[in-house]
């Protein structure tokens, strides 16, 4: 059965898994508890959490960087197999890249007409 | 690819390379057009697109290396699809401008949704499926959510985008699946490594599940209809009715592309599908006798609708997948028909979306009641409407194939299914107004309707030719 193949990988994510479930158990019987609520506080170099982000609240803005950060992240990975395999795909593959780069600039330009990038409003 | 290759590919998906381009040149064209002109650059880019899948039609090209092929039975989805999107836009000018909604993004969105659709249509191979049926999602997602200062609105699309990633993502899964078991994602070569393999393969089994669940969720078939209320609820009239024929139509597509294999329709695979199809239908038909809201009442008609299609793919073969074809079609012109006239009721204050608003319609808006009542009747599958005959010809291929019991289930449902619509006939028609009607019938929504009813009629007179049609564009796909 071809499904056979696959055991490694099965194999390998049950071990992923018990070895992380096993590491938290493990350091929960060895540790001490003692919670109190200066230490249930986010981690701040030891001040206390100030600032808009601390509230749990981003600027709007964030969320707009992140996705086009994403957009041209993806690009870049899609990229770099191309680059590698570009002599052997040709002058055919060599276009089809420029239609994929072509509509992807199509969405940075309406970003960038929306003011997405404009920092304030 | 050769270059040659790569030529007769573009020239297969021109039709969506047009849609996509226009898209893009809309996109940007739009933010300095001030909101004037966009259903006219739109309805321009969906004939172009029309124009050119009526000159490819009446040869097989494949492109794209097996990933993608125009037949004839792409070409009368492809139209399908046109019509939808067209009337969808006829119906947005006046009511995107009172929901204030009128922008450049919602006319691109549904051009991206309908190459999508296009692209799912023509997809032979279960990757370029995805990419059609994600570009039609994602397109749609945003659609729904449109209208961002209401709360339903949101509330809707941020349903649908879980429970449609959710369905998306088992869908990849089970293709994954596939692929490690046939080493292959063409439906073609996959039908052909199903002869081969044993059928009670347990791994194969799974991914199939896991591919039909993604389909069945896009249908809205029981049980993965749990979205389709409250989504076409919430999101924009104009958009509901889109996404009840269009989106709708492209999952059955891509259900009837696989089934149009032999060695599919061969194998025990519709004992599932005829389960699927009576439980849709039943819940669709019972659940929709006790809403009071037109348009969920629409979205539980939609999937008791979808229960009955399902009935053609059940039946199989040539005869059985024109059935569903015309069916789809018939349901197109019906469906945004009604739709168009709750569209139209949109108006000042009024939602038009209570069944109660509806009371004495019949008294000062004859016209327009005269209409509703036509797309009712046909979407109860009353003669001589077009929805007799959608019914009709499922049946038929039904019976010939020997599921008597399952016609019968069928007819018995959707004698319950005749009730809610004949309902909103009655309170139409009996009942006294509670108040003033001012429906908002512009030039294009009149044109909507009138096209939708002569479709509904046209249909209803000559169904023979339609479905003649229909069943040549099988053949030709074959």
């Amino acid at each position: 059965m071809t499904g056979m193949e696959f055991l490694p990988a099965l194999v390998m994510v049950t071990g992923v898994v018990l070895v992380a479930l096993a590491t938290l158990y493990v350091s929960s019987l060895l540790r001490p508890s003692n919670p109190y609520p200066a230490k249930n506080m986010p981690y701040e170099c030891g001040v206390d959490p100030a600032g808009e982000a601390a509230g749990g609240r981003f600027r709007v803005q964030f969320f707009l960087v992140a996705i086009l950060f994403v957009v041209f992240d993806v690009e870049a990975m899609f990229l770099f197999p191309w680059a590698v395999v570009l002599k052997e795909i040709g002058l055919v593959g060599y276009v089809e890249m420029f239609v994929f780069i072509v509509l992807l600039l199509v969405g940075f330009a309406y970003a960038w007409l929306k003011g997405a990038l404009e920092w304030e409003s | 690819v050769t270059p040659e290759a790569l030529l007769q590919s573009i020239l297969a998906s021109l039709p969506e390379i047009i849609v996509v381009t226009g898209a893009c040149v809309l996109l940007i064209a739009g933010l300095f057009m001030g909101g004037r002109g966009l259903v006219a650059a739109s309805l321009t880019i969906v004939a172009a697109a029309t124009a050119a899948s009526l000159a490819l039609t009446g040869e097989v090209r494949p492109g794209y290396s097996g990933m993608f092929v125009v037949d004839g039975f792409a070409s009368f989805f492809k139209v399908l699809f046109y019509l939808a999107t067209a009337l969808t836009l006829l119906l947005s000018r006046r009511y995107a401008e009172i929901e204030r909604i009128a922008k450049v993004e919602y006319y691109v969105l549904l051009l991206f949704a309908l190459a999508g659709m296009m692209i799912m249509a023509s997809a032979t191979d279960l990757l370029s499926i995805y990419v059609g049926l994600e570009l039609m999602a994602l397109s749609t997602y945003v659609l729904t959510g449109f209208v961002r200062q209401e709360r339903r609105s949101n509330e809707a699309a941020l349903k649908y985008v879980i429970l449609g990633g959710v369905s998306t993502g088992i869908f990849l899964y089970g293709v994954s699946l596939i692929y490690g078991l046939t080493g292959t994602t063409q439906l073609d070569a996959l039908a052909a490594s199903l002869a081969g393999a044993a059928p009670r393969d347990p791994a194969f089994l799974l991914a199939v599940v896991f591919v039909v669940t993604g389909l069945v969720f896009k249908i809205g078939a029981v049980p993965f209809h749990m979205w389709v209320p409250d989504v076409y609820e919430g999101a924009p009239t104009t958009i509901t009715a889109f996404m009840s024929v269009g989106p709708k139509a492209a999952g059955f597509a891509v259900v009837l592309r696989v089934f149009l294999n032999p060695l599919v329709a061969a194998s025990d695979i519709w004992i599932t599908v005829a389960v699927i199809a009576v439980v849709t239908m039943a819940l669709g038909s019972f659940v929709a006798l006790v809403q009071d809201n037109i348009k969920r009442l629409l979205a539980y008609s939609s999937i008791a609708h979808a229960g009955f299609a399902l009935f053609g793919v059940v039946a199989g073969g040539i005869d059985g997948i024109a059935s569903v074809m015309l069916y789809l079609l018939i349901y197109t012109f019906m469906n945004i028909g009604i739709f168009g006239a709750v569209v139209s009721m949109r108006n000042g204050d009024v939602s038009g979306e209570a069944i109660e608003d509806y009371a004495g319609f019949a008294r000062s808006q004859r016209g327009l009641a005269f209409l509703m009542l036509l797309f009712l009747f046909s979407l109860a599958g009353i003669p001589p409407t077009a929805g007799f005959f959608a019914k009709f010809y499922v049946l038929v291929a039904l019976v010939e194939q020997g599921f008597v019991a399952l016609a019968v289930i069928a007819v018995l449902l959707s004698a319950v299914a005749a009730y809610f619509y004949i309902r909103i006939v009655m309170v139409m028609y009996m009942r006294e107004p509670n108040g003033e009607f001012d429906p908002a019938l512009t030039v294009p929504v009149r044109i909507a309707l009138g096209v939708a009813a002569a479709g509904t009629i046209g249909i209803g007179l000559f169904p023979a030719w339609f479905l003649g049609l229909a069943q040549a564009s099988v053949f030709a796909g074959h």
